[in-house]
């Protein structure tokens, strides 16, 4: 079977020695680089984790990163508030420049530093939990924000479902802090759970191996500094641009409150609402034995050291839609929600319920807060954070902005 | 992409040292033939693996009989394996469902129809298979050693995408990986691997634009159009061929030569050419074992052109089961048959090839753009391929 003429590769193959160690000492020099580059911060006026450096634009932040960055944060003396959670915290509807995290940050004054890291469609201890773990378990004093009332669910797991890479690339690097639980789970839980879903085993490979390679690092650091590989509409047309000169495209109040706020959206928007009445934790909560079990179950996937310093966070859909309800079931909804926040505090969990009194024009759509609800949201749970910051570690309660 | 998972990078740091560093010729060769089980197993599971041991196990014995007959039903059962698994349910829902509905019906409810899950690379197994029954039917030697007809069948370079080898090629390939790997074995195998990868990354890039395209082909300018065009011919070249790059790569590092399949097919000058440039592993095979044996270009003009259309239509059915294939392999019957016959048959067909022997970019140019269109009706269903052809003139002649 052999070729007519040499190809240019079997000409160059004929002196293997130089090919061979070139192979060797190049990829030597990658895992190299990948180690010096997971040292790195690499993000420029980070205010939080858009689409142009985000998974939608097939940026992945690197656990190493993504810590550095919360390293960079925690400067001494001060408490580190790491929001986590879905879009709601990530602030959709809100422009990054009036982002609910900067009120947060203005309410909380110079003892507080707050990190806004959370990501689109996370569950509650996904991605940004295992960082503020880590950072806990480094002894940095963090309050760790996430929301909980868009739930959790059997599917879900310790690695999480949308950013499942993120927590194996931490965990074969060593990062994730140990947890009895947690710890169980990776050692015999995983493999049963996972035997037949090769894309979740795929993530952990994917963690094993870049432990040992640091290739992630290396690879997601050129992309956000310098150029980027990968084609994606996110980024049309010149996806070649370092991801960190992408723009936050979030429109915030450019998007009219009629877009999101009209008769036509009212059947689609109930029905998800009722939906998750019915199919998620509210159906359990008028009874002690299922209040028990909705706060054990939120509870399950917050390791022991997150549980003391998490604030669980609920937000109430919007009024818009709230208002559409009858009178009978927008009562029961209401409870339900009242009844959650109980759940969470008789499980021993910190919780607070948000957007109780806030009107129409506080939300940007049926989950979002616009920028006034962003800020509202922020003077809701900025005095719980402080007492949290007070409980957890003796810091006097003092006043940021007004 | 089964070279681009996290579990083949781990099965190739395994497999590889310990197969370079064991001294023994036997223990290398029960080494491969571990880690070609290992990899089929893992890719295909138990319910992709037991139709191929059961068709290789009958397989491998109607040879070692060398009986005729044994081999002709052997060829009939890979055949029949192959439309049970892969164009049963195409067969029950679009071609007799065409014509009487209750079949359609039959195939979208039918428990068993419906979970049909066609074993990973069937396609591959067969005509291998077949090509090893008829070769030893015609009187070839046929493999008595079970372990060289198991290393024949699932070695792992070649088992997803080819090259369809031959076995009577293949097994002195693999007697020389087994006895010696040379340093330049594994330094031509890296570069080729590192080629194959790098096309990957292109293609891949290029399906992301082109998925973004199609949704806006309607509305672009012609020039984009075309452009998309390109980008559609270039990713399938270079998928195909990255994966080949691989393939050929991986199975060199064992020191073991696999059959080329692509010798710059893009710079053919007639259709004819391409065909030679082109997964020209498969091409060797449809010429030897189906236009030949439908008669080849032995009975005439008009028979010649029916055996090609025929073959070339099998070819496209071969790449999946959907009308779209069947049309592009028609699509290349057609040029073929064009091309083989315009300067005997049609007037001006002699001017016209003394114009493309002497401006030979001129046959480049229209053999790139038969081609490239070509790759439509491989990419989209019929009406939309020829939706988008429509579409690629410009707005005066639509």
């Amino acid at each position: 079977m052999s070729a007519d003429a040499p190809t240019l590769l079997a000409r160059l193959a004929r002196r293997p020695l130089p090919i061979l160690l070139g192979a060797a000492v190049g990829f030597l020099a990658c895992c190299v680089a990948g180690r010096v580059a997971a040292r790195q911060q690499p993000f420029k006026n980070f205010v939080r984790f858009h689409p142009g450096i985000a998974p939608e634009s097939h940026y992945y932040p690197t656990f190493s990163q993504t810590l550095n960055l919360a390293r960079q944060h925690a400067k001494p003396g001060t408490v580190l508030v790491i929001v986590g959670g879905n879009s709601v915290l990530y602030g959709v509807g809100q422009r990054a420049g009036h982002v609910w995290t900067a009120r947060l940050q203005e309410l909380l004054g110079e003892e507080f530093v707050v990190l806004n890291l959370a990501m689109r469609g996370a569950f509650p201890h996904e991605f940004a939990g295992p960082v503020a773990e880590r950072l806990i378990a480094d002894g940095v004093p963090v309050v760790f924000v996430t929301l909980v009332s868009d739930g959790y669910s059997p599917r879900c797991d310790w690695d999480g479902r949308v950013y499942r890479t993120f927590f194996w690339d931490g965990w074969g690097k060593g990062l994730i802090p140990p947890d009895a639980r947690r710890d169980e789970w990776l050692r015999a839980g995983f493999a049963a759970r996972h035997a037949n879903d090769e894309q979740v085993r795929e993530a952990r490979r994917h963690g094993l191996v870049d432990g040992a390679t640091y290739a992630d690092d290396l690879w997601e650091l050129v992309a956000l500094r310098y150029r980027a590989s990968v084609w994606t509409p996110a980024r049309y047309p010149r996806f070649w641009r370092p991801h960190r000169d992408a723009p936050d495209p979030e429109p915030g109040a450019a998007v009219p409150f009629e877009a999101q706020h009209n008769e036509g959206r009212v059947a689609d928007e109930l029905r998800n609402i009722r939906g998750f009445m019915e199919g998620g934790p509210p159906k359990l909560l008028f009874t002690d034995e299922g209040r028990r079990e909705v706060g054990e179950r939120t509870k399950a996937y917050l390791s022991d050291a997150l549980q003391r310093h998490a604030l669980c966070v609920l937000r109430l859909d919007g009024r818009y839609f709230r208002d559409r309800m009858p009178a009978d079931e927008r009562a029961r909804y209401e409870t339900a929600y009242r009844l959650y926040e109980q759940a969470l505090r008789e499980a021993g969990l910190t919780a607070q319920l948000v957007g109780t009194d806030y009107d129409e024009r506080d939300y940007a759509d049926r989950s979002h807060f616009s920028e006034p609800g962003g800020r509202k949201m922020a003077e809701d749970v900025a005095p719980t954070i402080r007492a949290m910051a007070a409980r957890l570690y003796g810091t006097e309660p003092k006043g940021g902005a007004p | 992409v089964l070279f681009l998972t996290y579990w083949f990078v781990l099965f190739a740091v395994v497999l590889y040292p310990l197969y370079w560093l064991v001294p023994v010729r036997a223990v290398r060769r029960f080494v491969l033939l571990a880690a070609c089980v290992v990899f089929h197993t893992h890719f295909a599971g138990p319910a992709g693996v037991i139709p191929i041991v059961i068709l290789g196990f009958f397989t491998y014995w109607a040879g070692v009989w060398r009986s005729r007959a044994a081999c002709a039903v052997m060829v009939g059962a890979n055949v029949l394996a192959l439309v049970y698994y892969k164009y049963a349910l195409f067969l029950c829902t679009q071609v007799i469902g065409a014509v009487w509905p209750e079949a359609a019906q039959f195939g979208t409810t039918n428990p068993v129809l419906k979970a049909i899950v066609p074993p990973l690379a069937i396609s591959f197994f067969v005509f291998e298979y077949v090509h090893y029954l008829l070769d030893v039917a015609g009187g070839s030697t046929p493999l008595r050693d079970p372990f060289d007809f198991a290393l024949f069948s699932v070695f792992w370079p070649s088992i997803v995408a080819g090259p369809v080898k031959r076995y009577q090629e293949f097994l002195p390939a693999l007697d020389a990986g087994l006895s010696n790997t040379s340093a330049p074995d594994v330094a031509e195998g890296l570069l080729r691997v590192a080629l194959g990868y790098a096309k990957k990354v292109v293609a891949d890039n290029l399906t992301a634009y082109i998925a973004f395209s199609s949704a806006r082909y309607d509305e672009m300018p012609l020039e984009w159009r075309w452009f998309v065009v390109l980008c559609i011919g270039l990713r399938i070249l270079l998928d195909f061929s990255g994966y080949t790059d691989m393939a050929v790569g991986f199975a060199r590092m064992h020191g073991v030569r696999l059959p080329e399949n692509f010798n710059w097919p893009y710079l053919c000058k007639s259709i004819v050419s391409f065909w030679r440039a082109w997964h020209m592993s498969l091409s060797r095979w449809i010429r030897d074992y189906v236009y030949i044996a439908l008669g080849g270009n032995r009975h005439g003009v008009a028979r010649t052109a029916v055996n090609g259309l025929l073959t070339f239509a099998l070819c496209g059915l071969w790449h999946g089961a959907g009308f779209n294939f069947l049309a592009w392999g028609v699509w290349h019957g057609l040029g073929l048959a064009v091309a083989t016959n315009y300067r005997r048959l049609w007037a001006p067909g002699r001017g016209l090839g003394w114009v493309f022997d002497r401006v030979p970019p001129l046959g480049w140019l229209l053999t790139v753009v038969y081609v490239f269109l070509g790759w439509l009706f491989f990419f989209y269903p019929v009406a939309k391929a020829v939706h988008m052809m429509h579409l690629l003139l410009p707005e005066a002649w639509r």
